[in-house]
């Protein structure tokens, strides 16, 4: 027991020569939160989700960014170490520049079981789509439900399913039932906007949108069903189930390393 | 020793001249950082109209809290700054402390809802409370990053090369004020659903 007193007695001293207010700042910059990096999807300080878990949400959001090119995120956080929600979340959003830079595209889910706090932090590009009622709504009807019956895998899903579908509403669906698309399937599909099918909805998308399909065949063509970063897309609404380019392939979801994009602030949080 | 004096003069304008770009680039930033706080405030004053009507509908009793919140509104929108004013810590100050009153007054008619369960129930009411939030939130990043911006383009000015422009320029670099929160408002006022 006389390390400790010795090291008390140590910290003591010290402290009489250190301002106070130093002293402070330097706690408050020890206990404060952290934002864990990024390396796919879904990242889980809590320890609520289980492997299976993480892997069945970061193959959804995978395959939803390959599709989209929308980047959702979630962080389930271990503790907030006494910061705000709403502070926490937007250091992790800057921190993992979720979205694409200039498009600012990316959100990002937050959830802190220890603080019963709940956040969804929208990129500057999605707030026209994902306005803060809607976040607050999908928090508070979606996500809260599951949550508080501690479905932490149910209340992920069912929220990203529902962030999803407010930013690409053709192309989010039921994504867990995406289907494996063979390469036949694929070429029809692709061949589709170019008849003519979601051209007014789209706008430019629709000479951009060839030139990506073909990057992407070429892409898989080379690397096989690999999934990564792969940024561009944003907005391939307009034809149905989309699906199929992220679908396939290894077991793996396919990692993110963010984008660039950043946010303003926007988005909602609640308790649960 | 004559030309030497003319090169290293001309070496000087020269450095000074890029200085003066970056100077008058980073001062950009500041007023266009500073636009984006002006957006969200505005728009915070765009909906508390809203907020007083929706609660004049269910707790008629609180004429002194909405009197004071309407009052603080008109009272922060007649203080109007310009991206020049900004430059100038009492003027800042003053804007600044009409915010914070606004805020303070805001977030009392926010706690009235306790009393009122009707009130407490009512979807417009909740939805308004969201935007306010969503609103105050976008306001502290946005300051955030306004800080940061004035915090850069002073750091330049401090530097020895932003000192000789400062002084050839005259009054045409200042030092710019922070947009600091207040001690009230920084306790965010507790809503509770």
């Amino acid at each position: 027991m006389s390390h400790p007193s010795a090291a008390t007695a140590h910290a003591r001293s010290r402290r009489g020569r250190v301002p106070g207010v130093v002293v402070a700042a330097l706690g408050a910059l020890l206990v404060a939160f952290v934002p864990p990096p990024l390396t796919r999807f879904v990242t889980d300080t809590s320890g609520k989700l289980s492997a299976t878990d993480q892997e069945e949400i970061n193959q959804r959001l995978a395959a939803f960014h390959d599709r989209s090119g929308y980047a959702v995120v979630v962080l389930v956080t271990g503790s907030l170490n006494g910061e705000a929600i709403e502070d926490a979340a937007n250091e992790t959003f800057k921190a993992w520049k979720v979205g694409n830079k200039g498009k600012d595209d990316g959100v990002l889910l937050m959830i802190a079981p220890t603080e019963r706090k709940v956040r969804i932090e929208t990129g500057k590009g999605v707030e026209g789509q994902l306005t803060d009622l809607q976040s607050n709504d999908i928090i508070r009807r979606v996500i809260g439900p599951h949550l508080k019956a501690e479905d932490f895998r149910g209340g992920v899903l069912a929220g990203t399913d529902a962030i999803a579908q407010a930013l690409a509403p053709g192309t989010a669906g039921p994504l867990a039932t995406t289907p494996p698309t063979r390469d036949d399937d694929r070429r029809s599909r692709a061949v589709q906007p170019l008849g003519g099918m979601g051209c007014g909805r789209m706008g430019g998308m629709c000479f951009v949108l060839p030139i990506f399909l073909v990057f992407m065949l070429f892409r898989r063509g080379l690397f096989g069903g690999r999934r990564g970063f792969w940024g561009g897309g944003g907005g391939w609404g307009g034809f149905g189930g989309g699906g199929g380019f992220g679908g396939g392939g290894g077991g793996d979801g396919g990692g993110y390393s963010g984008g660039g994009g950043e946010s303003g602030g926007g988005g909602s949080s609640d308790s649960y | 020793m004559g030309r030497f004096a003319l090169v290293a003069l001309a070496a000087t304008g020269l450095v000074a001249c890029e200085n003066y770009d970056t100077l008058i680039q980073k001062d950009q930033v500041c007023q266009q950082r500073w636009a984006d706080i002006d957006a969200q405030l505005q728009r915070r004053s765009d909906l508390i109209p809203n907020i007083v009507s929706t609660v004049k509908g269910s707790a008629q009793h609180e004429e002194k809290t909405l009197t004071e919140v309407i009052q603080a509104r008109s009272q922060a929108t007649s203080i109007k700054l310009t991206a020049e004013d900004t430059q100038d810590p009492a003027k800042l100050a003053a804007f600044q402390k009409a915010q914070d009153n606004l805020k303070g007054a805001l977030s009392r008619l926010l706690v009235v809802q306790e009393q009122y369960p009707d009130l407490k129930a009512n979807a417009a009411f909740h939805d308004l409370q969201v935007e306010l939030e969503g609103t105050e939130n976008r306001v502290l990043r946005a300051r955030e990053v306004y800080n940061a911006a004035v915090g850069d383009y002073n750091a330049e000015l401090g530097k020895i090369r932003g000192k000789i422009v400062k002084r050839v320029t005259g009054g045409t670099f200042q030092p710019r004020p922070y947009f600091t929160a207040s001690a009230d408002s920084k306790i965010a006022p507790k809503v509770t659903f």
